[in-house]
């Protein structure tokens, strides 16, 4: 990169950067301090986290087993009125349960103080998508955060080979319904397609059928809900995969994959577009490939070399990157420095926009970028903040209290004297640029419009407004 | 700000990039010139160009998730189906018989009365040259009208809009639903995406609130400022992103209230049912019943990937679709305009003729299409593939589906299909 690079000097736009992808935001003071550590430091200690274990106690979930049997037991009721019902409050129970564990998550993004830990988690729930629409167990989904989550800032290897004995992904993708005798594709075409190599990239139609007879022999204790190998649904017998012949097994198939240079690639190229938003050039991704494969698929390292490479802070990079709608709601929370909405409020807005934890719309995850934007969700988005400020009286939901908001901490009396400074003042909190010329003078103007005293209600509507602009969708 | 004076500052807007050379989409050179002719002239009338309220409309339903055509349009004649398939199989029996050899699934009781009535039309063992069986890239296929080795970012929607629609007006294509699909991607300017119509405004308490909302949406000054000088030029094919996104804004201010307004105006005649393709449907009819200069409609049903106990969930899905396209021309019929709208469905592959260990069937390759409308020529087009003589265990196409898309260009839409597809590929019968 060249030395003139703006990048190269460590201000604050940049670090409200590092902590808007490397996290989801921070208030105008999270910024300042670490805007001080100065960039290695910051980097270091986003890295590092320094959260205690029970910080976030989980919600209380029924265990997979109880529910299991009470299915069970559900099921084996004659047919008619009484079962239905039965059936159908089970399945409600589960349904709360899990929109519980997603506002959990939710808080979790907001307070954590290893943001970079939950970024990465939800990165993964994105890459192994798997959707409770399927498998109708809380518990399952949790599980299986839980892991994603352990594994977060580890070893791609292992995530993977700990993601192809997670029950919630064996139930998705049909993997413990895979046996010798006819195996089922499902899992084996993904893992390479979508968690590995990239569609069609190093194998062919028969390498994802003898992916497949390699891992069968994944099945679950029903009544416990555990993994559990059974050798008698598996196929022992000899493979050809990827060019290797031998008498593979699920875990063989993706030491064999992880072998490919091409996996480093795909992975190194993805997490690159998530926290960065642009493509990767050749050469920064032969970097990327090369550290992740020397690291023998260690994450962490490729995260310090993205968070610390020149091209991170590049003008193609900086601020833009559209929000994500997880990263819009927390970022706003942040940036407000409120509590997130209530969880049912949660629920709604992110299901209008499109995203909503544990239910990724197919095992390819969100598409993320762009496809976030359309005519039809810029609006929403505008309508939202309003909502959710409240400078909307009828919001797009009834009972929707809007979140509290300290507006005289956000804009005291004496900045109040000074539509500029306000004006500038709230760009920054929301933009950490400021506004247009055009745009600023409209604000302003509209500002003056609403008479000289500049009241809570007034600077909320201002925000409403800012955040309505297209530079506030992205990051 | 009247909607006049909207459009005026979008065509603004749009001159003002493509002189200024920072533009997020390249226009083409002829787009390029109507716009100069069209400021030049400040003609408001050549705003709706190829969108005359009489024109023929295209509704697309994408049946996501790889339709199982074999237990959609039965070969219930042939034994090898009920070799292949022994556990899901449909019984000749419950088959809606159309001719000796095929018939409906069971579920698809109106759609076979649309056949009888001479509406709808079933085209065969559709597919494409080296079938990729990844959901993701064979949807890409079928959006983007390309080989199945070559990569666009461009929809052949968008290619057409661009090319036969030189309007500006973005409501050309309307689709329905969260996301916008790839075949809508890349236009100049066409095509807009919406859910729920209420919604599709700027809402606030204050009125002054939404004036400056509208002129900051539609700021012409806006083309450089804090967050371009950062960038400086950066010349990307796909553009830069703030751009992208200042246009959808737009967009979806130029077109918000005039949808708004429609729906408002206009009820059902009919009672559609309560899927989500139902709901849908019906706002596509209040669309069309309101006059919208619409030519391409976009619907989409999902849940079609069933690698697992199939039967149950494939007759749901078909069941749906059947009540949901019953309502829905119903209510076409009832506004008189069923003669200017044709259906066709589409999905990115049919499924493997074998079932497998779990009840279910694995990603395949060839499967029929529906083209249903007041003036489709009903009955069987293209030839139904061999059971027995396949391609990876998959059935082979007959039809290559650009046929398909290049008759509904050519026939239906009026339109040059060479230059929206890129080549010539020869016409079917079925309109």
């Amino acid at each position: 990169m060249p030395a003139t690079n703006p990048g190269d000097a460590w201000t604050p736009l940049l670090a409200a950067h590092l902590v808007s992808r490397a996290g989801f935001g921070g208030s105008p003071d999270d910024i300042a301090s670490l805007h001080s550590l100065g960039r290695k430091a910051a980097v270091e200690h986003l890295l590092a986290g320094d959260e205690d274990a029970d910080m976030f106690p989980p919600p209380e979930l029924t265990p997979v087993a109880d529910a299991y049997w009470a299915f069970r037991q559900a099921n084996m009721m004659a047919e008619g009125e009484e079962k239905r019902e039965a059936l159908g409050d089970l399945r409600r129970a589960q349904l709360d349960q899990l929109r519980a564990v997603r506002a959990w998550w939710l808080q979790r993004m907001r307070y954590t103080r290893y943001p970079l830990r939950e970024k990465m988690t939800l990165f993964w729930h994105g890459h192994f998508a798997t959707s409770f629409d399927k498998i109708n167990s809380a518990s399952m989904m949790y599980q299986q955060n839980e892991t994603l989550r352990n594994h977060a800032l580890g070893n791609f290897k292992s995530l993977t080979k700990d993601i192809s004995r997670d029950p919630a992904m064996m139930k998705y993708l049909d993997l413990n319904r895979s046996e010798a005798r006819r195996p089922n594709e499902n899992f084996a075409r993904e893992l390479m397609e979508l968690f590995t190599l990239g569609e069609g990239v190093r194998y062919t139609e028969v390498d994802v059928r003898e992916a497949a007879r390699a891992l069968t022999g994944y099945k679950m204790t029903p009544a416990s809900g555990m993994f559990r190998y059974q050798s008698k649904a598996a196929d022992l017998t000899e493979k050809t995969f990827l060019g290797q012949t031998g008498t593979w097994n699920g875990d063989d198939v993706i030491d064999i994959i992880c072998k490919q240079p091409e996996c480093a690639a795909f992975i190194s190229r993805k997490i690159w577009v998530y926290l960065a938003g642009t493509e990767p050039g050749p050469d920064l991704h032969a970097r990327l490939t090369r550290k992740l494969q020397d690291a023998n698929y260690e994450i962490k390292p490729l995260l310090r070399e993205i968070l610390l490479s020149p091209e991170f802070y590049s003008p193609e990079v900086v601020r833009h990157q559209v929000k994500g709608p997880i990263q819009w709601l927390v970022q706003i929370s942040q940036s407000l420095e409120a509590p997130l909405p209530p969880p049912d409020s949660c629920e709604f807005i992110l299901r209008s926009m499109g995203q909503v934890l544990f239910a990724p719309p197919n095992v390819k995850g969100w598409a993320g970028g762009r496809s976030w934007i359309n005519g039809s969700t810029y609006l929403l988005r505008c309508n939202l903040a309003g909502t959710i400020v409240g400078a909307d009286d009828k919001p797009l939901q009834k009972s929707r209290d809007a979140i509290p908001v300290e507006w005289d901490r956000i804009a005291p009396a004496e900045m109040r004297k000074n539509p500029g400074a306000l004006c500038d003042s709230l760009a920054f909190r929301f933009l950490s640029v400021p506004l247009e010329p055009g745009d600023r003078q409209k604000v302003i103007a509209f500002l003056a419009k609403r008479g000289p005293d500049i009241s809570d209600a007034t600077v909320r509507d201002c925000a409403h407004l800012i955040m309505s602009t297209p530079e506030f969708q992205l990051t | 700000m009247s909607e006049e004076q909207t459009l005026r500052t979008r065509r603004q807007f749009l001159r003002t990039g493509v002189l200024g050379g920072a533009m997020a989409w390249t226009l083409p050179a002829f787009i390029e010139k109507t716009f100069f002719a069209l400021d030049a002239a400040a003609a408001e009338s050549a705003v709706q160009v190829a969108t005359g309220k009489d024109s023929p409309i295209l509704v697309i339903l994408q049946m996501a998730g790889g339709n199982d055509g074999l237990n959609m349009v039965v070969p219930y004649a042939d034994d090898a189906y009920y070799r292949a398939r022994p556990r899901i199989g449909i019984a000749a029996g419950n088959v809606l018989k159309v001719d000796d050899h095929v018939g409906l699934h069971p579920k698809l009781k109106t759609l076979r009365g649309f056949y009888d009535e001479g509406r709808l039309g079933v085209i065969q063992g559709v597919g494409y040259p080296n079938p990729n069986r990844s959901h993701f890239r064979s949807t890409d296929i079928w959006q983007t009208a390309t080989d199945s080795n070559k990569f666009a970012n461009k929809g052949w929607l968008a290619n057409y809009f661009d090319a036969c629609c030189k309007g500006e007006d973005p409501v050309v294509g309307v689709s329905i639903g969260a996301e916008t699909p790839l075949s809508f991607s890349g236009s100049s300017g066409a095509g807009i995406t919406l859910t729920r119509p209420d919604q599709f405004r700027f809402i606030s308490n204050d009125p002054a609130a939404g004036e400056a909302f509208a002129d900051m949406t539609s700021n012409s000054d806006n083309t450089g400022g804090s967050v371009q000088s950062l960038s400086g030029d950066v010349a990307q094919g796909d553009g830069n992103t703030l751009d992208f996104v200042r246009r959808t804004a737009l967009d979806a201010r130029i077109s918000s209230d005039r949808i708004l307004e429609i729906t408002r105006k206009s009820k059902a005649p009919v009672t559609y049912p309560g899927s989500r393709l139902a709901t849908d449907l019906n706002l596509v009819a209040r669309l069309i019943a309101g006059g919208l200069p619409t030519r391409v409609y976009y619907v989409s049903q999902g849940g079609y990937d069933t690698h697992s106990g199939q039967s149950g969930t494939h007759e749901r899905l078909l069941g749906e679709l059947d009540s949901a396209l019953g309502a829905f021309v119903a209510d076409l019929r009832a506004q008189g305009n069923l003669d200017r709208v044709t259906i066709m469905t589409f999905s990115e592959f049919g499924r493997r003729v074998a079932e497998n260990a779990s009840g279910g069937t694995d990603h395949g390759a060839a499967a029929p299409m529906f083209v249903l409308g007041g003036k489709v020529k009903a009955g069987l087009h293209g030839t139904q593939p061999s059971l027995t003589e396949l391609g990876d265990g998959d059935l082979i196409y007959t039809v290559d589906f650009r046929r398909v898309y290049a008759t509904m260009l050519d026939k239906w839409l009026q339109a040059p299909s060479e230059a929206v597809l890129g080549r010539k590929f020869p016409s079917l019968g079925f309109v």
